[in-house]
């Protein structure tokens, strides 16, 4: 298009209305920086340092020790890698049941269609945490207590990443499927051909959006993990907690480094997640 | 591979979409299904494509029956009038996608896929985009490309389903000039459905004219033209439309406005409806006719007068003058008029 030439008109109003609008996003932001700053000098304290009142905003002599001292009291190493091992496979599950779900509620008519996506869709309705008792149960009659599986298993199958991806199926212009289908097609084969290389976006909003929720997640983990093995970030940094007892600068650094992995995903992938959790979430 | 349709119907609950269609579409050559929208004819294609089931009736394809055969088991290709083309693959391979789908002795690896898609692409003449994605393209090219991912595994019957409905005038002109060639070259016995009259005469062997999942008439775009079967028929083709009046005969003179009229032989008394082609009318003596309206159109121009109180329109040659508000004399050419009955419209 060609560009307009625009008559540049300083609009007192408009540059008033930025300043506030600026001014009352930079204080939001540092109200929700503020506990992390506080975290990270925190873990650099001495424990005088970190109980003193009124407080020390920053250690005389950074403590990197505390760093040192933290990484050998508990295995955070084990514990990282059981979270990315569960978070991978989690995510696995999750689009590849998504997937398959949302491409057969969108493509194929089959008896009690609507039936059965109703079931899928009541179960958004019902909380996590009442699921926790029969899951438990399962788990343990399955003698998959205290293993990974455990740990994503009940999750695989989501409701809401199901309704998220059929949407976007239904969006597809139903000729491509019948053409496929004069080609002689497989569903197989359009399924991972076209449909998914089509809603790769939407696929990789669920993908991003399953990780953080497993990385997140501490209640089930917690209940399902007892070793150290099997323990995530958010159960051993619980566990860390009774060992640290008191010394506080030891749990802001433990917390900080199970937050490292976190910030490196978020630095990778901050486009994705925007649009995922902005457009992607909204839409779904 | 010649089609054969035998009592073919389709029923949508209560509606009849097509209505006992028995016709023969001919081998290797360029059929088009013309009708206004609604007559069933984009129905009539997916029956043949077996993309909609049938409801009653055969459809034979040489000697074999395909009535309930599967869309993949017909060997057919299908271009839909929004291309439906994979817009996350090359031009390359969406030609190739559907050799793909081959199992067994028919599996074709990479080499012959390629061979096979720019075999194709040149007959299409798109050899030279065959890296791009479809949104790199234009609409002709796009139009384009799905035929030719619709004829890369040799199908015994192309189906196009308005394919030049989404070009622009120019591009649609060059498009269906390019139809023609390419169903000439690969020699496929090819149907396609179209609501633009001018489209279907232009490049067709034979019409297939439909209403209301009727055939009304089937014939070469010369024959349908210049013989048309009904009322309906005369007046879906042609452009200016055909003039229809109230005329009555006897004694085989045809009494128009004010002791106007013509004479003909075997049309017996009565009362008729008469269509006159607007080409009907040329520069003469017999008709004296005030001119209401004159519509330029470069290479000629439609003059409107009242006969029989009703319009009709005239195409005279560009340079005859004719203004409006004068009176001019017109002769009439009586091969291009047709006597249909009244009540039902079927040519006497």
């Amino acid at each position: 298009m060609p560009r307009i030439h625009e008559k540049r008109v300083i609009d007192t109003k408009q540059i008033v209305s930025d300043i506030i609008k600026y001014a009352l996003l930079t204080i939001g932001a540092l109200i929700l920086f503020f506990p992390f700053l506080w975290m990270l000098t925190t873990s650099l304290k001495t424990l005088s340092e970190a109980i003193a009142t009124p407080p020390v905003w920053l250690p005389r002599a950074p403590q990197w020790v505390n760093y040192a001292v933290v990484w050998n009291m508990k295995p955070f190493m084990r514990y990282i890698m059981n979270t990315v091992i569960c978070c991978i496979c989690h995510v696995a599950g999750v689009v590849v049941f998504s997937v398959l779900g949302a491409y057969a509620f969108s493509m194929y008519s089959f008896r009690f269609k609507g039936f059965f996506f109703t079931l899928f869709m009541l179960t958004m309705m019902v909380p996590g945490e009442l699921l926790i008792i029969q899951n438990y149960i399962t788990i343990q009659k399955m003698h998959l207590m205290d293993t990974y599986i455990a740990v994503f298993l009940p999750t695989l199958a989501s409701g809401f990443y199901i309704y998220m991806l059929r949407e976007h199926f239904m969006q597809m212009p139903p000729s491509l499927f019948k053409s496929a289908k004069v080609d002689g097609t497989s569903n197989w084969r359009f399924l991972w051909r076209v449909m998914v290389p089509m809603n790769r976006n939407t696929i990789f909003t669920i993908a991003i959006l399953s990780f953080i929720g497993q990385w997140n997640a501490f209640l089930w983990p917690e209940l399902v993990t007892r070793t150290d093995a099997t323990k995530l970030v958010s159960s051993g940094l619980i566990a860390f907690r009774s060992e640290a007892s008191s010394n506080v600068q030891y749990m802001m650094a433990g917390s900080c480094i199970v937050l490292i992995p976190m910030i490196v995903f978020y630095a990778v992938f901050n486009k994705q997640i925007i649009n995922g959790v902005g457009g992607g979430g909204i839409k779904g | 591979m010649e089609i054969t349709l035998k009592n073919l119907t389709k029923k949508f609950d209560s509606v009849t979409a097509v209505d006992h269609v028995s016709l023969t579409i001919p081998d290797g050559k360029l059929t088009g299904l013309l009708g206004p929208s609604g007559c069933g004819k984009s129905t009539l294609l997916y029956m043949l494509s077996g993309l909609t089931n049938v409801t009653e009736g055969s459809i034979f394809f040489g000697d074999k029956d395909v009535t309930v055969e599967a869309p993949d088991k017909r060997n057919i290709g299908l271009v839909f009038q929004n291309y439906s083309l994979y817009p996350h693959m090359t031009v390359e391979e969406n030609i190739a996608f559907p050799l793909g789908n081959r199992h067994g002795k028919d599996r074709m690896n990479a080499r012959q896929k390629h061979e096979a898609a720019c075999r194709v692409a040149e007959l299409v003449q798109i050899q030279d985009l065959m890296n791009r994605k479809p949104k790199q393209l234009s609409g002709g090219q796009q139009q384009r490309v799905a035929i030719a991912r619709a004829l890369v595994k040799q199908p015994d019957v192309l189906l196009l389903d308005e394919p030049l409905s989404n070009l622009d005038a120019r591009l649609r002109m060059e498009m269906r000039q390019e139809v023609r060639r390419i169903q000439l070259e690969s020699k496929v016995t090819t149907v396609f459905v179209t609501h633009d009259q001018e489209e279907a005469m232009s490049i067709t062997d034979t019409i297939v004219l439909m209403k209301k999942g009727v055939v009304q008439q089937q014939a070469p775009a010369r024959e349908i033209y210049m013989n048309p079967s009904n009322a309906f028929v005369a007046s879906f083709l042609g452009n200016p439309p055909i003039s229809f009046l109230d005329a009555k005969v006897a004694g085989g003179q045809v009494a128009l406005d004010a002791g106007q009229g013509f004479s003909v032989s075997g049309v017996a008394d009565g009362a008729y409806s008469l269509g006159i082609r607007p080409e009907a009318w040329v520069p003469g003596h017999a008709f004296h006719v005030k001119v209401e309206h004159v519509e330029m159109r470069g290479q000629d121009q439609i003059v409107t007068f009242k006969l029989n109180g009703v319009q009709v329109r005239a195409t005279l040659d560009a340079e005859y003058q004719a203004n409006v508000g004068e009176t001019i004399s017109l002769d009439l050419r009586t091969n291009r008029c047709y006597f249909f009955n009244p009540e039902t419209g079927v040519r006497v």
